[in-house]
Order: C-alpha cells, then sequence, then structure tokens
C-alpha cells in the first residue's frame, strides 16, 4: 500500500496506523497520528493515498 | 475503534483499555483538571492567578482551561511569559502566546532575562539549569509584582513523572519534596505555585489542544537537545510503550510517599499538653481529660 506520510510517497506492509508505527520504530507514546487531517486510534485502518502526519508529542521548553 | 459513547474514537488510554471522542476526551481532560484544582485547593475565591505563558501546549491548553474555570468559580486570571532571549524560538513561540491571550481576553505580560546574560549569550555548558534558575526567579518576582496569590504553571503528569525520576537518580532528597500539584510554600516572598494539569499526561494535553482548536508553538527549545530531563523521558517513554501506566504509576508512588510521610511526621509531633506524641496539637488523652474537667 502507498500512503503519503509527512507529505512523502511511503510504502506501507501492513494495513494499519499500529503496523505504520511499528515499521517506522516510532514509539507510540511520542507521537499522536492523523490521518487526512483527522486524529485516529492505532487501529485505524489505512488505505491508498491517505495523508499520514506523526503530531510529536513533546515540544515547547 | 469507538468511544463508550458510540462516536468514532480519536485518543486510546492505552493503560486503562479506554477509548474516547473529542467531545468524551474534552471532557475528561478537563475534569481531571477541575478535580485537580479542589481535591488539592489549587485555587479559592478571589485568587489571583498568574499563568506562567511560553505559547507552548501546556500553558495554552492551561489557560484555556482555567478560563473555562472562572464560569463557576470566581478568580482573576492574568499571563505572564518570560523571555529568555533564545534567538529564532522564543520570540515566536510568545506571538502565538500572545495572540492566545487576546483570544481569550486575559491580559498578557512579558518579563526578560537582563540584557547581556539573555541564553544566547551564556557560552557555558548546562543551558537548562542556568535558564530554569532565572526562569522561576523571573516568573515569580513578576508573578508577585502583579499581585498573584497563585502562580500556576503548565507541568503535565510527565513533567511530574520525570521530575520525580530525575531527583532520585541525583539522590536529591530536598527538590523531591517540592514536588506534587502543589508544592510546599517556601517563604512570603514567594508565590505559591499550582499545577492544574499535574494529573494529565502529556499526549492528552496535545490531543486536547488539537481537537479543540488550541493555538500552540511547535518546536522544541533548541538548547533542549542535551539535558538530563532529555533522557529520562526516553527511558519513561520506552516503560510506558513497554508498560502502560508505568507514568501514572510513578506519580501514584510520589503521592503514597507523600501521604505516609504526612502521616508519620503528623505522629511524630507531640501533645502541647502532656508532651506525649500526638497526631494533633493536643492528644487524645488530654483532649478527653480537659473535657471531662470542665464538665
Amino acid at each position: 500500500m502507498r500512503i503519503f506520510l509527512d507529505n512523502r510517497p511511503h510504502t506501507l506492509r501492513g494495513a494499519t496506523v499500529a503496523d505504520l508505527l511499528r515499521e517506522c520504530d516510532v514509539n507510540r507514546e511520542t507521537v499522536l497520528v492523523e490521518v487526512n487531517g483527522s486524529l485516529v486510534t492505532s487501529d485505524r485502518q489505512l488505505r491508498d493515498d491517505d495523508r499520514v502526519s506523526f503530531i510529536p508529542v513533546f515540544s515547547g521548553g | 475503534m469507538l468511544c463508550s459513547c458510540g462516536s468514532e474514537a480519536v485518543y486510546e488510554r492505552i493503560h486503562e483499555g479506554n477509548a474516547y471522542c473529542a467531545s468524551c476526551l474534552s471532557h475528561q481532560v478537563e475534569q481531571t483538571c477541575y478535580r485537580t484544582v479542589v481535591h488539592e485547593h489549587l485555587i479559592e475565591k478571589g485568587d489571583c492567578v498568574i499563568v506562567g505563558v511560553s505559547g507552548g501546549k501546556d500553558s495554552a491548553v492551561l489557560l484555556a482551561l482555567l478560563k473555562k474555570l472562572q464560569d463557576a468559580l470566581p478568580f482573576s486570571l492574568k499571563a505572564l511569559a518570560v523571555n529568555e532571549g533564545i534567538a529564532g524560538y522564543r520570540n515566536e513561540s510568545l506571538s502565538v502566546a500572545r495572540h492566545w491571550c487576546a483570544t481569550l481576553g486575559i491580559e498578557y505580560e512579558t518579563v526578560s532575562f537582563p540584557a547581556g546574560h539573555e541564553l544566547d549569550a551564556f557560552a557555558r555548558r548546562k543551558h537548562c539549569t542556568y535558564c530554569g534558575v532565572l526562569r522561576r526567579s523571573l516568573l515569580n518576582k513578576g508573578a508577585r509584582e502583579l499581585g498573584a496569590t497563585k502562580l500556576a504553571l503548565g507541568h503535565n503528569a510527565d513533567d511530574e513523572s520525570q521530575s520525580i525520576l530525575m531527583n532520585v537518580l541525583n539522590g536529591d532528597v530536598t527538590r523531591f519534596e517540592r514536588l506534587g500539584a502543589r508544592p510546599p510554600s517556601r517563604g512570603d516572598r514567594f508565590v505559591p505555585r499550582i499545577k492544574p494539569l499535574r494529573n494529565i499526561m502529556e499526549k492528552e494535553i496535545v490531543a486536547y489542544a488539537l481537537v479543540n482548536k488550541v493555538p500552540f508553538y511547535r518546536s522544541e527549545c533548541p538548547y533542549s537537545h542535551d539535558n538530563v530531563r532529555r533522557d529520562v523521558l526516553e527511558v519513561i517513554n520506552a516503560l510506558e510503550q513497554k508498560r502502560p501506566g508505568t507514568k501514572m504509576k510513578i506519580l501514584g508512588f510520589y503521592d503514597g510517599l507523600r501521604q505516609q510521610r504526612d502521616v508519620r511526621s503528623n505522629s511524630l509531633s507531640h501533645c502541647l499538653s502532656c508532651g506525649e506524641p500526638s497526631s494533633g496539637p493536643l492528644c487524645r488523652a488530654c483532649v478527653f481529660l480537659s473535657t471531662q474537667a470542665s464538665q
């Protein structure tokens, strides 16, 4: 499946947001995930051409 | 995944096994904040609360929550920002804070690091230590001059769990005792600090900001990469992923310890009348004896 991750084309082997986090080796505690502009949970099924963004949780200082 | 109300969930609280839609998440976050305010007696009627703001998500959400709380509890609310002099970062973040305060109708003030002592001019290592000391001092002085009876900070559950562990790693018992939603007062010149977000996870605060369109500045401080807090944060996040609930358990451990210590220190006080151990000013035996004598 081909999605857009932070505006870049990305080939995903799995099917869900949880799979994407695992494949990208991202700790789920450090990001929220938006798909096509909406916040989603980790079981969200992804589809071709979905636009996914990782929103970092840690910011400021 | 569905929220218990049947709507599509936007957030999952993994350690509890619950998922929340935007509306239920907002309700949860607001209730957790207000519960902390009430149970810990953080804000009382007539208080002048100054919120330390940076333009980041914590202080932006804190302003929104306290503004709402004013509908139920009469207190005054102002915002105070510290400009540490970090080029390409602080002016931008404070611009977001200033606009958010204007939107909410909250008075906004800024204090700055003294000329020549800006963070960018501090050439040595340990920027975070230097910055933290000066920020706390300027916030306290600025809040006092604005007539504050409370200084509200946007510290969240993640910050607090990191502070607890950092103090353990540093062997720093004195600082360890200064944590909690309402750290112990340290004298007349110190405005009492309160942390209404202390029991809310950082991730929930970001989610709240996103679903409620609370504007916040998203970049990280350029000096925050090489500090102890960053190392501790990574350890705790790794543990939280493997063992959900770790952060809240660290907070629970601290609260339990403090409670036990309070009980212990109470039990170590002495009766003002007979000098025997007592949990109050007079031991129960003396209270009984004086009651009987007066009858």
